[in-house]
């Protein structure tokens, strides 16, 4: 083959993002080496600079990758470095960078402590960024957010309390670290996606664009949920070991349009005690979700959705009308009779029913009632198997 | 009103329709228009010139070998595993046939295969893939494998 069209060249070049890859390329020829300038992409795995001849440092050599392109628009950096080799990348490309990606394992950093600016100081000076995802951030204090007006997706490992005020920004995943009591205010018109692990207040007041919610947290309790309007909220995730009966309550009530809902939470309780659920009424809670489409609930929280006997006299014109897929888990053999009624109810009443499956989770508090209910649910399976899945 | 009638014909025709290209070893194949409009070179030519499909499109560039690879590709819709049976020749004569004929799909595909291909391979594998004379003086390529010479370990067998 003849020599590759210059077209060609860039086409694949521009493919290789791998720092160590784009480094052979430059010692292929003068041509391939005048071809590297306009890659728009570089990554720098975790191991780039793991073998001990790699002199001059995971900063100097990024460094210098960095300032041969032209024009720079996304790098991801998964190996250690220093906050002053950020520092100086970001001087040079700070401004053309699109989408940067940092693992910051700022644990290992502590002798920077006192030092000042420091890497999340650094992040700010790429001010077109319109991607951002840090992990290992374990932030100490909470760095200016506003300075990134184009910024449209942020995802964050390792964040305490926070306050964030960000225009663009329609996609935002933050992980807290700590004891799960942070708290976190966001500010952000354009917002369509937002989960949250391990924030015990959190506020967002402007959701007229949030479509998708999820807020776990597995360290601490939530505490308080504040949001604007869930009026185009489709998916709502609320999981953890703790809800308070309030914040539960609220998250419900806002999320009337929901079609896809997924509740994991083990217990409720204002205070450290563990308390179970209160009873939910079965029809008052389809009745107010007419939407749903697709329902998983667990454990406790089925158990709590059990009890209320609302199913005894339920209004002639009672249906659950879009319901398709329920995956209910099922994890003690108490109040049997009530969890029959329920299931049975859903087939009886979900007009739209596909499927139904029953994971059944290690039930050992009593042989013979724990045996005795998961035979209803198989003779339940049994009449509904067109429906009806044991997992 | 006129432009409607011919775009329905046009619809109506397509699924039948075929378009005859020659190869540079002076096969001529019969290809359905559907593949044939994802290379912008003919398409394009085709469409300025309503032109009689029977007279064979002529592809200088583009043996018939590869234009089989190609219209398989593409019928596959792009399939991994199909590609992975090409040899390396194969799939430098695809890639450069992809450019010729300016399949933008097929480019992508090939050339995002091909980088993947090079991941942590040696200087000299490069070279050979593409038959690449190393054009830098003795004291260049020191140099400049000086200057990147945390690359130069663990790279994968040639």
């Amino acid at each position: 083959m003849d020599a590759l069209p210059d077209a060609i060249l860039q086409c694949i070049m521009s493919r290789i993002t791998n720092a160590r890859d784009l480094s052979s390329c430059n010692c292929v020829s003068k041509r391939w080496k005048d071809s590297t300038p306009y890659v728009r992409t570089l990554y720098f795995p975790r191991s780039s600079f793991d073998s001990p001849s790699s002199s001059g440092g995971a900063d100097n050599i990024i460094k210098r990758m960095v300032s041969r392109v032209v024009k720079l628009e996304e790098l991801i950096v998964y190996c250690p470095f220093s906050p002053d080799g950020l520092g100086s990348w970001l001087a040079l490309v700070g401004h053309s960078l699109l989408q940067l990606e940092l693992r910051m394992d700022n644990l290992n950093d502590n002798q920077g402590f006192h030092e000042s600016p420091s890497k999340l100081d650094y992040v700010g000076s790429a001010k077109n960024l319109e991607s951002l995802k840090l992990w290992g951030v374990l932030m100490v204090r909470a760095p200016k957010w506003d300075v990134f007006p184009n910024l449209r997706n942020l995802e964050i490992i390792g964040v305490r309390s926070l306050t964030i005020e960000l225009p663009c920004l329609e996609l935002c995943k933050l992980d807290f670290y700590g004891m799960g009591n942070c708290s976190l205010t966001l500010t952000s018109p354009k917002i369509e996606s937002l989960e949250v692990q391990g924030c015990s207040w959190i506020r967002v007041p402007k959701t007229k664009h949030l479509r998708k919610l999820s807020i776990s947290n597995t360290a601490g309790r939530v505490y308080m949920v504040d949001f604007g309007n869930l009026s185009a909220l489709e998916f709502l995730c609320m999981r953890g070991i703790q809800w308070c009966w309030d914040a539960i309550c609220k998250m419900l009530k806002m999320a009337s349009e929901v079609k896809h809902l997924y509740m994991k939470v083990e217990f409720t309780g204002d205070y450290d005690a563990l308390q179970p659920f209160p009873e939910i009424d079965f029809v008052d809670f389809f009745n107010s979700h007419q939407k749903l489409q697709k329902f998983d609930i667990h454990g406790a929280m089925f158990a709590a959705l059990c009890q209320k006997n609302s199913l005894k006299h339920v209004d002639s014109g009672f249906v659950i009308p879009f319901l398709e897929e329920v995956v209910i888990t099922v994890r003690s053999p108490l109040n049997a009779e009530q969890k029959m009624s329920t299931l049975e109810s859903l087939v009886k009443y979900g007009k739209s029913l596909r499927s139904m499956v029953i994971k059944i989770l290690e039930m050992k508090s009593c042989h013979t009632s724990a045996d005795d209910f998961f035979d209803e649910i198989c003779r339940f399976r049994y009449i509904n198997h067109n429906i009806v899945r044991i997992e | 009103m006129q432009k409607t009638e011919g775009e329905e014909s046009k619809a109506e025709n397509e699924e039948v329709k075929q378009v005859t290209l020659m190869t540079s070893d002076g096969v001529k194949m019969k290809v359905e228009i559907s593949i044939v409009y994802e290379m912008e070179i003919v398409r394009s030519f085709i469409e300025v010139n309503d032109a009689d499909h029977s007279v064979p499109f002529p592809l200088p560039n583009v043996s018939s070998h590869t234009l089989d690879l190609i219209i398989e590709l593409v019928k596959n819709e792009y399939d991994d595993e199909f590609m992975k049976t090409f040899s390396h020749d194969e799939l430098k004569e695809v890639l450069v046939a992809a450019n010729y004929l300016n399949m933008k799909t097929l480019l992508d595909f090939i050339a995002t295969a091909i980088a993947n291909l090079l991941e942590k391979k040696s200087v000299e594998f490069i070279r050979n893939f593409f038959n690449i004379v190393n054009d830098f003086t003795p004291e260049e390529e020191a140099e400049i494998r000086k200057t990147n010479e945390w690359v130069f370990q663990d790279l994968d067998e040639d």
